[in-house]
């Protein structure tokens, strides 16, 4: 074995919770070849260490917090971090990530990922600074949201507020909420997949991270100089530069005019209330601060306040689009502000705001049609937009009070549970994910990620800046099952490479080229573009693998009912999606090599991808 | 609130060629390309000549302002993945583009978005 001397600390942390021990581990320059980092070094840790049969709840399941092999460097959006772990809500591969600073920090302090195992038995935190890590005590941090356990964090050791990075769980994680998340830096999270029940279960309550005094070397310091300076041009530049100027403030009225606005748990496309959320608008109510995270210069997502209204004082972290479109049309909140106040509550209690978003909508419109009443919802009128009863239920899901504890479990078992035509109403993907914050009868290309992705959230993204890379189809019907089935399997890895360098999606955008050159230039790999996009493939198929043996099926890779309903009004009215998605699921795994009946990569896709052993291994 | 500013006012009935009037309301950053700069809406009143198309408009967009033919018809991703179309309420997939206008239709341009 060599250990990775560039672009890397050439260390990870491990952490044994159940004994109390820490220790460090070197990192081999092959695995970083085979899996560069952060979702691929992770995924390598889940199926190198995890039974896939085991429950997300067993002390047996690690949860990797790991940075890439660009984190620390000038190169926007690198300072990010990536979460993989055996997730609570499909029981399955879970990869998340998270903006902020702390994947930087964590290099600073000589160390490229966490890896925790086992469970603990009594509260503690993970603190971790320059080339040193101890557990703490954290009994005092309980029923702390994650605001005040950042700042509580801070406080105890003495840290000012940029001089360290704290992601924790909330609420809702230590009662092990099926929606709960990581948040952190100030509002943003890994939340995907109930990564903070994982946490819960170890009662491990956050993570914090001195910002470390070490260099990471690299190989070709000017270069990467220089391919900051190019990421930076393609942030400002790509989609008009819309994102790096007004981050996804201005997303909402779009989204209405095009179809794919969540609106009232999907019973209609209309919201005649859409430019009350415009960017310009919205940020003409509130003040906004910068608060970027490291070495990004873009003015995506700030630290809000209210300075007038109701709320007028209130201090947050700027609403992103899918916050604004769950707590805003899906569940018609139409006042910003009320917007601003639900979302705020979801991420102190610490839980990802788009199952949150579902679970609401069809609760209300089960209250609605009667299937649950006041009396079921302990005296809660769950009227749509009725922002007390919704503030109050998010508190009783965070905290498993009354029929909280039931949605607690998510959409899918709440609906099920209740059974009948309610079922009908729920929002979910036959293994228990949710959709992201969009009603994707008007993206189908996402509703297909969405249901086949390994990941718990979406996968991949259909690649739209280098499409000629990753070999879209020409041309593109958004609406044509066969061209969103083949944009879907070809895509696929581009948005993994991304996410095991652990880039933000908006400064490079999946820009896989300057990926490779920014690679070289930090490790000195020297590899080439077909590698680099090899390793997203690899990934993906290996969290495929690991699935299929905890329990997926073919039968799973589907949307609800009401998920793959047709529009009825709107720009994507009569669109319907479901008469297809046999077709488009069987191109789909057609193109990406996989068995139809079993899900399976054929031999030749894992051969293809130097992983066939991982088959082998598992077979016995 | 934000002003929608429309150019003219009144959208004419057909003259004496035919020629009739249709609405086109540019949305976010494409308002850019059309050398737009203000937070206000921007809705066009495009005259075509009977028989033009959906693309046949885009094209004449296209012409009219350079930035955004540049970009849409220049664009390797095709139209539909830089440039939505909204004809009269209905999202237009790629293949649909041939629809003949009408007097009165009213058209959207949004850019396309994926991702969260």
């Amino acid at each position: 074995m060599a250990t990775i001397k560039y672009g890397s600390t050439g260390k990870v942390l491990r952490v044994n919770l159940t004994q109390g021990k820490i220790w460090e581990e070197a990192l081999d320059e092959e695995v970083i070849r085979k899996f560069l980092g952060g979702t691929g070094l992770g995924v390598n840790y889940l199926v190198e260490e995890v039974d896939p049969k085991i429950d997300w709840s067993d002390p047996r399941n690690i949860f990797f917090v790991g940075a890439g092999p660009l984190g620390g460097l000038r190169i926007p959006g690198c300072a990010s971090i990536s979460v993989v772990t055996k997730g609570a809500q499909t029981n399955g591969a879970t990869s998340t990530q998270a903006n902020g600073n702390f994947g930087a920090y964590l290099k600073w302090c000589g160390y490229d990922a966490i890896i925790v195992q086992g469970a603990s038995p009594t509260w503690k935190y993970l603190y971790i600074r320059d080339g040193a890590a101890e557990l703490r005590d954290a009994s005092h941090l309980l029923a702390k949201d994650t605001w005040e356990t950042e700042d509580a964090i801070k406080k105890e050791l003495g840290y000012e507020e940029r001089a360290m990075s704290v992601f924790s769980i909330g609420p809702a994680g230590e009662n092990l909420v099926k929606s709960a998340g990581l948040f952190g830096d100030r509002g943003h999270c890994a939340a995907h997949n109930g990564t903070g029940a994982v946490l819960g279960s170890k009662k491990l309550k956050a993570f914090a991270v001195a910002r470390g005094t070490k260099k990471v070397p690299v190989v070709d310091p000017e270069k990467i100089s220089e391919l900051a300076r190019q990421t930076t041009e393609v942030a400002k530049n790509f989609q008009g530069g819309k994102v790096y100027t007004w981050g996804t403030q201005w997303v909402v009225p779009v989204a209405e005019a095009a179809g794919w606005l969540p609106v009232k748990n999907y019973l209609t496309n209309v919201f005649p209330e859409k430019d009350l959320f415009d960017g310009a608008r919205l940020r003409s109510l509130f003040e906004v601060k910068n608060y970027p995270c490291y070495a990004c210069s873009s003015h995506h997502r700030g630290l809000m306040k209210a300075s007038k209204g109701k709320y007028a004082g209130l201090f947050i972290k700027e609403p992103e689009y899918e916050q604004w479109a769950s707590m805003g049309p899906q569940i018609q909140v139409k006042d910003p502000a009320d917007v601003l106040i639900i979302a705020n509550e979801v991420d102190r209690l610490g839980m990802e705001i788009n199952e949150v978003a579902w679970i609401l909508g069809w609760v209300m419109e089960c209250y609605e049609r009667g299937a649950l009443t006041k009396n079921d919802l302990d005296g809660l009128e769950m009227t749509w937009g009725n922002v007390d009863a919704i503030l109050t239920l998010i508190n009783h899901i965070a905290y498993r009070r009354g029929y909280g504890n039931i949605l607690a479990e998510g959409v899918k078992y709440a609906a099920e549970k209740l059974g009948g035509e309610a079922v009908k109403w729920a929002i979910f993907t036959g293994k228990g994910s949710s959709p992201r914050g969009h009603d994707h009868r008007g993206r189908w290309v996402e509703m297909l990620d969405t249901c086949v992705s390994d990941t718990g959230t979406l996968q991949t993204q259909m690649n739209i800046n280098r499409r000629e890379v990753w070999n879209m189809p020409q041309p593109f019907d958004i609406f044509n099952w066969e061209h969103v089935a083949t944009a879907e399997a070809n895509s696929t890895g581009s948005m993994t490479v991304s996410d095991c360098l652990v880039q933000c999606w908006f400064t490079a955008f999946n820009d896989t080229p300057l990926q490779t050159e920014a690679i070289n230039a930090a490790t000195g790999l020297n590899m080439t573009l077909d590698e680099v996009k090899k390793v997203g493939r690899r990934v993906v198929n290996m969290m495929r693998l690991f699935n299929l043996l905890a329990g997926l099926t073919p039968d799973k890779e589907k949307p609800s009912v009401r998920y793959s309903s047709t529009p009825i009004d709107g720009p994507t009215k009569d669109k319907a999606v479901a008469p297809h998605w046999e077709n488009m699921l069987a191109k789909y795994y057609q193109l990406m090599g996989w068995n139809r009946k079993t899900g399976m990569p054929l031999p030749e896709t894992l051969k293809e991808l130097g992983i066939e052993d991982l088959a082998t291994k598992w077979k016995k | 609130m934000t002003k929608a500013k429309v150019f003219p006012a009144k959208i004419p009935s057909p003259d004496a060629s035919g020629n009739f009037k249709v609405s086109v309301e540019v949305m976010s950053w494409l308002k850019e390309d059309f050398g737009h700069k203000s937070l206000d809406s921007l809705i066009l009143a495009q005259t075509v000549r009977p028989g033009t198309s959906l693309m046949d408009l885009v094209r004449l967009l296209a012409a009219k302002y350079p930035r955004f033919g540049k970009k849409v018809l220049g664009h390797k991703e095709g139209l539909t993945e830089y440039c939505m179309v909204i004809w009269n309420g209905k999202i237009i997939s790629a293949t649909e583009l041939d629809i003949k206008l009408k007097e009165g239709d009213v058209l959207k341009l949004t850019p396309a978005f994926y991702g969260g």
